[in-house]
């Protein structure tokens, strides 16, 4: 008897969750994936353009793009990854937007910001700045995000090798940099 | 070597982490918000001018295959000139002929 009782129960559950699942749209079910995302993606964003207003806007962007596309995702688990994907996707397209207008960045940015950094931060920005934007994206995931080879690989979508000669391109275009900062600088 | 760029990259990274966290989560929803109304938008934007190029194709297709199509039903008969027989009549030799 007790244990028909405790059929029916989860026999409603599942009725209930069936229901539940009708209910929530396409549009519900989207917005929650992305908001379990939303602070990892903003800060990915931020690392890149280091910039409240810009980091918001490529996650609209990255979000506009991604609910287009949504369909063409095949595998629902792979949803972060892609996601994460199309947002670099997206600071790269604004990075290059911002080369093309270097001249009314760099006045902008010269404006008030330059103050408030420190020299060692502000060679590393810089260093960043120059470093190939396929292997900046490795060292912000490896070492902002602290995802390992294969997760890189996952969201970059190339073998792991690939992920690893271009971690140590990038850290070696890195040191490069840095070094010829130095070098500048104090002889 | 390679481990200093790691700690400096590390400790540049947990600097912009900081900063990073301080913002709200109201300022975030509402990008997430933004980004799906304008791919909405976008998508409907895209289906509409889809929808007007496939009309206009559509409509000039008919102006093609109709006319064509009605000129297959009744073809124009080749206006000749009629032909004229003389003065054939039933009792002459050609006419038995054909």
């Amino acid at each position: 008897m007790r244990e028909s009782k405790g059929e029916d129960k989860t026999s409603m559950e599942h009725i209930i969750n069936d229901e539940m699942e009708i209910v929530a749209t396409d549009e519900d079910i989207f917005y929650e994936l992305v908001a379990e995302q939303k602070r990892k993606l903003y800060s990915i964003a931020y690392s890149y353009l280091r910039n409240e207003a810009d980091s918001l806007e490529v996650l609209q962007e990255a979000t506009c793009r991604a609910w287009i596309k949504r369909k063409s995702l095949k595998d629902s688990e792979r949803f972060a990854p892609w996601l994460t994907r199309i947002l670099i996707n997206c600071c790269n397209d604004e990075l290059k937007r911002r080369k093309r207008n270097a001249v009314t960045e760099a006045a902008r940015s010269d404006v008030g910001i330059m103050e408030m950094k420190s020299d060692r931060r502000l060679d590393m920005e810089q260093a960043l700045e120059g470093v190939k934007p396929k292997y900046r994206q490795v060292l912000v995931l490896k070492y902002y995000k602290d995802m390992t080879l294969a997760e890189i690989a996952e969201v970059l979508d190339k073998p792991e090798g690939t992920v690893k000669t271009w971690l140590n391109k990038g850290l070696k275009q890195l040191r490069d940099r840095m070094k010829r900062k130095g070098d500048l600088f104090y002889g | 070597m390679a481990e200093s760029e790691e700690k400096l990259l590390n400790d540049y990274f947990q600097r912009i982490d900081v900063e990073a966290e301080e913002i709200p989560d109201v300022k975030l929803d509402a990008a997430i918000r933004k980004g799906m109304q304008q791919g909405s938008h976008k998508r409907f934007s895209f289906r509409k001018r889809y929808a007007v190029v496939a009309l206009a194709v559509l409509a000039i297709a008919l102006l093609i295959i109709v006319p064509w199509a009605h000129q297959m039903a009744n073809p124009v008969r080749a206006q000749l000139p009629p032909k004229s027989w003389g003065s054939l009549s039933y009792l002459d030799p050609l006419f038995l002929i054909i």
